[in-house]
């Protein structure tokens, strides 16, 4: 298993584009030594950095033993890096984890779509006690008052009309954190999210989009 | 590879906060009970026979490490729930194992229906990649089959 797992390796840090990530990943499920991904993830090779980065994230809650290579994948220059970096920290991340947490929390102002996209899923899904644990390592003022603000939902001091008012608030990072307010109210109550699917700011509108569509598969 | 003997057969309708104890214990990471496991059956059964390329064999590899509770070789339906980033991990069988019972069916059915979804979505906004397009391919096949079980044809 030892060979073959890195011989898939190689053909990673070679640039081949196949399913040997996918091989791999099945190889570290059944004991492939985890640590070797680090061969991968601090390659010059986009394509091994990248399939690095989406083994760790299939790893489920089993990815909490590579969240200190998930903190170097949330700041690499690659968007997939930084996108399957944030699913490592939604699915692995634990409360030891707040530093971490807070660096995929700030990304909700990354210059890629696709990685902010999945930042507000983070914010919509990650259990309240793991936000909490970031706040004390979220640097930028603005940031910290809104995550504070979304970590005040256990105790339902978030009423839906103040989500409603926030969803078209002037600063676009209060919209974003709101539109991720809206998601995780929307096993009480899917009115907020439906407000934020017809949100003016299109990313917002967008995100709360593909929310109710994942939510409406059954 | 053999069924260990020793084993008694369990149901997959097993408490789910259990099997999280044993993926903990011995699920991608081998523990101490699952190398214990494998170690008894390789002493039982002489080593086993395993071809690396064949995904059944990786999965009964997986089962090896499976804490004793006899699963091995099939599948349990739980290491394939859902998490919280609404996609199911863990290794896909490249069938339907004749163990599942209808709810485990079901439950799976509905789990990899939000895991190929959310799959789906993740791919339309950060563009094709081949190793994602292999998995979600993987949760599509499984997901057929056991529509084609559930179905009854």
């Amino acid at each position: 298993m030892i060979e073959r797992g890195d011989d898939l390796i190689e053909r990673l840090l070679a640039g081949v584009e196949d399913d040997s990530a996918n091989q791999l990943l099945n190889l570290v499920f059944a004991g492939y030594p985890v640590d070797n991904l680090r061969r991968l993830t601090h390659s010059d090779e986009p394509i091994a950095v990248k399939s690095g980065a989406w083994i760790i994230s299939e790893l489920g809650d089993h990815s909490a033993a590579m969240m200190g290579e998930v903190a170097w994948l949330l700041g690499h220059p690659l968007r997939e890096s930084r996108f399957w970096a944030v699913d490592a920290v939604l699915v692995g991340a634990t409360t030891e984890d707040g530093e971490t947490i807070a660096k995929a929390v700030a990304l909700i102002t990354d210059p890629d779509e696709a990685v902010r996209w999945n930042v507000l899923r983070l914010l919509a899904r990650i259990p309240l006690s793991h936000l909490i644990a970031s706040l004390p390592y979220l640097h930028d003022p603005h940031l910290l008052q809104l995550v504070t603000w979304l970590t005040s939902m256990d105790t339902e001091r978030i009423s839906t009309q103040s989500i409603v008012r926030r969803l078209s608030s002037a600063d676009r990072l209060t919209r974003m954190v709101a539109g991720a307010a809206a998601a995780r109210l929307a096993p009480k109550s899917t009115y907020p999210l439906e407000q934020a699917a017809a949100a003016e700011d299109q990313e917002v509108s967008s995100f709360a989009t593909s929310e109710l569509r994942t939510r409406r598969v059954h | 590879m053999a069924t260990p003997a020793s084993c008694v057969p369990a149901t997959p309708k097993l408490d789910r906060q259990l099997d999280e104890l044993t993926w903990e214990l011995c699920g991608a990471v081998p523990g101490p009970v699952g190398l214990l496991c494998g170690v008894a059956d390789m002493i039982e059964f002489g080593p086993p026979s395993l071809d690396l390329s064949d995904p059944n064999d990786l999965v009964a590899i997986g089962m090896m490490t499976d804490g004793g509770r006899g699963r091995a070789p099939e599948f349990a339906a739980e290491r394939l729930a859902l998490r919280g980033d609404g996609k199911v991990h863990g290794p896909i069988p490249d069938h339907v194992p004749d163990n599942w019972s209808k709810d485990d069916l079901e439950q799976v059915k509905s789990d990899l229906e939000t895991s190929i979804a959310t799959r789906k979505e993740e791919q339309e906004r950060l563009g094709e990649d081949p190793q994602h397009r292999w998995r979600l391919t993987e949760e599509e096949q499984l997901l057929k089959q056991i529509e084609k079980k559930l179905s009854g044809s």
